[in-house]
């Protein structure tokens, strides 16, 4: 007899709030319904009421993890409606920005899935880790989560001190190659829980419309920094990590390496980047009457801004498509046969952002 | 690349088709998304998302936006009487989207299997969107 389970949407062990509903028949889960929208601020809504500037500030706060690459979607947008080109100098900073900010949030992502193991002092070691990469942003921006770098048609802060972002850089790349992929690849315990556990096949990652680390770990090679390319990305030889694993096991290891790849396009990006202005002369650019869309690859996947302007200083339309919108819904196809005591990181493994979700 | 345009056109009953910088645009104001839907589905295309855009007839625009690498192709389809056919059954990402627009922009689809509310509390009424943005929200609001 199966009987009916619920969690949330306020649970000391979600961390923001949504819901499940659990159909199990024993410890195997038959299936799950998701419910969202307790955290809905109707930020697509405001940002039709606030001119372009504000709404840099507004898109930001979509999330807390992944702030900076939202601004820099819609400024990719209106930049698009209004045929601004950037300085190179530019593109280069808000690409090295976007992979500190990739750099920082799969560590947050492993510490947290580390902790759901019930690995403890990786999680300590994780988490010094990412609080490097914190100091570095903070050291750019002034703020260790919403950074404000994005201007229209530029960013707003230059990067000083090269040479510190190296360092920091360097020293997460030994720790993700001396203890995260050991552990997570090589530890008995680890692999009991993560091996062949939470599967997402290819089909069905297709048909969800999953993106980001979720469907690379499912063999989908879709990663928009190579497929509509954007930034600085074009010179630097980015290459896409996808694996055939379609587990828990496959989703750590495909976010492990875009670590080691971020430090590398860091690295790239720092020393190839050219001397120049970094924001066009117009502090207040007019975006004209017309529309556009934008994509960039968020550390959890496409990020998707349409924008719609009427040649006022308040878009008429936009709107927000995040990551995690597409890729929660797959939990359903993921969990089902799955066991009760593997959900908490099953959920983790696709890394869910509610905020993100509800907007 | 031209035989899915191709296929498009004829799926979207004739729509006008642009090329801009950030991929096609077709305009195919009465076509039925579900055909639009079954020729993205033959040539593996994801569904990104749709934007619902408000008209001033009180009807709701819907853009499909698909993607292929290198080739974002964006569908634009108008509602009739705010309804429309579901694309749910064909595109399992399009149930949460549809979902959402039926929430807030108030609009019907015809044939999806599970059309409930998804951000906003079903007490609350529908199409909480179906509001002016641009100039004209600015006048309102300091009016």
């Amino acid at each position: 007899m199966p009987y009916k389970l619920p969690i949330g949407p306020y649970h000391p062990a979600l961390e923001e709030p949504y819901k499940l509903l659990l159909t199990c028949r024993g410890e195997v889960i038959e299936d799950v319904q998701v419910e969202v929208g307790f955290v809905m601020r109707s930020i697509e809504l405001l940002a039709q009421r606030r001119n372009y500037i504000q709404d840099l500030v507004l898109v930001e706060h979509v999330c807390g993890i992944c702030s900076n690459v939202h601004a820099m979607t819609f400024a990719m947008a209106a930049e698009k409606i209004a045929g601004i080109e950037l300085p190179p100098r530019a593109l280069y900073i808000r690409t090295i920005v976007a992979e500190l900010e990739r750099l920082h949030s799969h560590l947050l992502w492993a510490g947290i899935g580390a902790e759901d193991i019930g690995y403890r002092s990786m999680f300590m070691e994780i988490y010094y880790l990412r609080e490097r990469v914190m100091d570095i942003l903070e050291a750019i921006s002034g703020n260790r989560v919403n950074y404000g770098m994005i201007a229209l048609g530029g960013v707003t802060r230059d990067l000083t001190d090269p040479e510190s972002i190296l360092t920091a850089v360097r020293e997460v790349r030994k720790g993700v190659e001396k203890v995260v992929i050991p552990i997570f690849t090589q530890d008995a315990t680890v692999k009991a829980r993560t091996q062949g556990i939470g599967v997402l096949s290819t089909e069905d990652a297709v048909a969800y419309g999953a993106v980001g680390p979720l469907a690379r770990a499912s063999n989908v090679p879709d990663d928009i920094r190579e497929s509509d390319p954007y930034g600085a990305y074009p010179e630097l030889g980015f290459k896409p990590v996808v694996l055939p694993g379609c587990d828990v096991q496959a989703r750590v290891v495909v976010r492990a390496l875009e670590m080691l790849e971020a430090v590398r396009l860091i690295e790239e990006a720092l020393r190839l980047i050219p001397a120049g202005p970094i924001r066009i002369a117009d502090p207040l650019p007019v975006i004209p009457a017309g529309e556009a869309t934008a994509r960039a690859e968020a550390q959890r996947g496409e990020v998707f801004y349409y924008v719609a302007s009427d040649g006022s200083d308040t878009p008429v339309r936009v709107k927000i498509r995040t990551p995690s919108f597409v890729n929660i819904p797959a939990v359903q196809a993921i969990t089902r046969g799955q066991f009760l005591a593997d959900l908490p990181l099953i959920q983790a493994s696709i890394d869910p952002c509610i905020s993100c979700t509800d907007r | 690349m031209d035989a899915i345009l191709n296929e498009l056109i004829s799926a979207s009953q004739n729509g006008q088709i642009e090329q801009r910088a950030d991929g096609y645009w077709i305009e195919a104001a009465g076509a039925d998304p579900r055909e639009i839907a079954g020729v993205m589905k033959a040539y593996h295309a994801r569904l990104s998302t749709v934007t619902a855009v408000n008209r001033a007839d009180g009807e709701t625009d819907l853009i499909y936006h698909f993607f292929l690498p290198k080739k974002p192709i964006n569908v634009r389809v108008t509602t009739r009487e705010q309804r429309l056919p579901s694309v749910a059954t064909i595109l399992p990402a399009a149930n949460w989207i549809e979902r959402e627009i039926h929430d807030l922009f108030a609009v019907q689809f015809d044939g999806h299997p599970d059309l409930r509310r998804l951000v906003r509390p079903p007490e609350m009424p529908e199409g909480f969107y179906r509001q002016p943005g641009g100039a004209a929200a600015r006048t309102e609001r300091t009016a």
